[in-house]
């Protein structure tokens, strides 16, 4: 007798449905984790005093949220959310030991002057919050450059508070002693919270005009394109119109 | 006596000095969120505070158990992930077995009063300042007494700074940005600081 042999189904190769639109630049600016939506901004308030810190804490930002990001993409969805974001924070604090050994070999002091702010990036909202909004609703490949979008926006941004700061404070760039003019007191947070409250407001209102001036630009083309159609229109009416007219005209 | 007067002095002053918010920036945008209504407020407090002050019972034993070790500063958000975790997992079984209409109305937000910068900030700073246990559980609670005040200032706050008054772009995030800038200024001058303009 002829064992039954169970026919495995063979695996098909599903077509990726990728498409690079432009969501995918979402994290550089519309939905920037510091300046448009404000998720992750302690350690860029608190610590980015200097272009120097601003570039250690945007690498250790990345390496941490990435590898955090794209491992914890393999932990079932059948385990309840409630409980799947222990698993974001212990992984997330597994690859920050790594990072922080690598990183105090490059720039020990600037890792020791960062303090509390390097470990806290493993609670960050990158991957508690965005995570299940949105990279996990996204196909493989999606994500992969969504979460480089958000954090090169995140990189951005850092850096550039650290060089503001720098320059305010101590009237230098990385260093290089630029002009006399320093506001010592603004390394303070508050001075973290104003500039990072003011650049949020002067990014959103650029962003706001120049989306509008973009939905002003389309709505042009799209006035325009509906005035050659319909004037493409008349003239092809006016010529069927002859047309019928030409023939009744040699019968008379 | 002395101990319960350090104890109340170590919490004032964490509350006024090391404010969560004013003074760290730990949990903006948890404060942020908390602010728009009053129960937020209430509820992610009261949860930031039970989680802070349970860990830091736990973590003054880890601490004095392990701070001799040369890499303990690189493992240490490891074990502290793991007390917070563990913390957290009894406590929502707890409410699920017992108080089950409760676990379903927190069950969505209930990650945001565990795994923030508030709670792992407020561990990883007693860990650096402080060395016995009653100073431990006044500085979570003080750090939690001044998250919770900073989040009450920004709900005064919110209903202005959401106001038509304020520039359309400036409305939201940033305004409330330069106003906490502005309240830790005066947080700042409070505790004795100045910024050298006056001599």
């Amino acid at each position: 007798m002829a064992t039954a042999k169970q026919i495995k189904p063979k695996k098909i190769k599903q077509k990726t449905d990728f498409r690079f639109t432009r969501d995918l630049l979402d994290g550089l600016a519309k939905q920037n984790v510091v300046l448009m939506t404000g998720i992750v901004n302690a350690p860029v308030i608190i610590a980015a005093t200097s272009f120097k810190k601003g570039v250690v804490i945007a690498i250790a930002f990345a390496v941490i949220s990435f590898l955090t990001i794209m491992t914890c993409s393999f932990v079932p969805k059948k385990i309840v959310y409630a409980l799947r974001v222990i698993i974001y924070a212990l992984v997330g604090s597994v690859y920050y030991i790594p990072t922080v050994l690598l990183l105090e070999r490059v720039f020990p002091l600037t890792v020791e002057l960062i303090g509390i702010y390097m470990p806290l990036m493993i609670t960050n909202a990158l991957i508690f919050s965005k995570t299940e909004s949105r990279f996990y609703l996204e196909s493989k490949l999606k994500m992969l450059i969504d979460v480089i979008m958000f954090i090169i926006g995140f990189s951005v941004i850092c850096v550039l508070t650290g060089s503001f700061r720098e320059m305010i404070c101590f009237g230098s760039f990385a260093g290089i002693k630029l002009t006399d003019f320093s506001i010592p007191a603004f390394e303070a947070p508050f001075g973290g919270f104003i500039l990072v409250g003011i650049m949020a407001g002067t990014f959103r209102a650029l962003y706001n005009y120049l989306r509008k001036r973009r939905i002003k630009q389309n709505e042009e083309i799209a006035r325009q394109e509906a005035f050659r159609k319909k004037k493409e229109q008349l003239i092809k009416e006016e010529a069927e119109y002859q047309q019928k007219q030409l023939p009744t005209g040699e019968k008379e | 006596m002395d101990k319960f007067l350090l104890f109340i002095n170590t919490a004032m002053l964490t509350m006024f000095v090391e404010n969560a918010i004013f003074s760290r920036a730990l949990g903006t945008s948890v404060a942020f969120y908390a602010s728009r209504k009053k129960e937020s407020i209430i509820g992610l407090g009261l949860g930031i505070t039970y989680v802070t002050v349970l860990s830091s019972f736990v973590t003054f034993w880890f601490d004095a158990w392990l701070y001799d070790f040369e890499y303990y500063y690189v493992i240490m958000p490891l074990i502290y992930t793991l007390i917070a975790a563990v913390i957290y997992t009894a406590s929502l079984l707890v409410i699920w077995r017992f108080l089950p209409r409760l676990f379903r109305s927190i069950k969505k937000y209930v990650h945001l009063s565990v795994f923030n910068a508030t709670v792992l900030g407020a561990l990883f700073l007693n860990t650096v300042y402080h060395t016995d246990l009653l100073q431990y559980i006044a500085f979570g609670i003080g750090i939690c007494a001044g998250f919770f005040v900073a989040v009450f200032f920004l709900h005064i706050a919110n209903d202005r700074l959401n106001s038509p008054l304020i520039p359309e772009a400036f409305r939201g995030m940033p305004i409330m940005m330069v106003f906490v800038g502005i309240m830790s200024l005066a947080f700042y001058a409070l505790t004795g600081y100045n910024t050298g303009a006056i001599v």
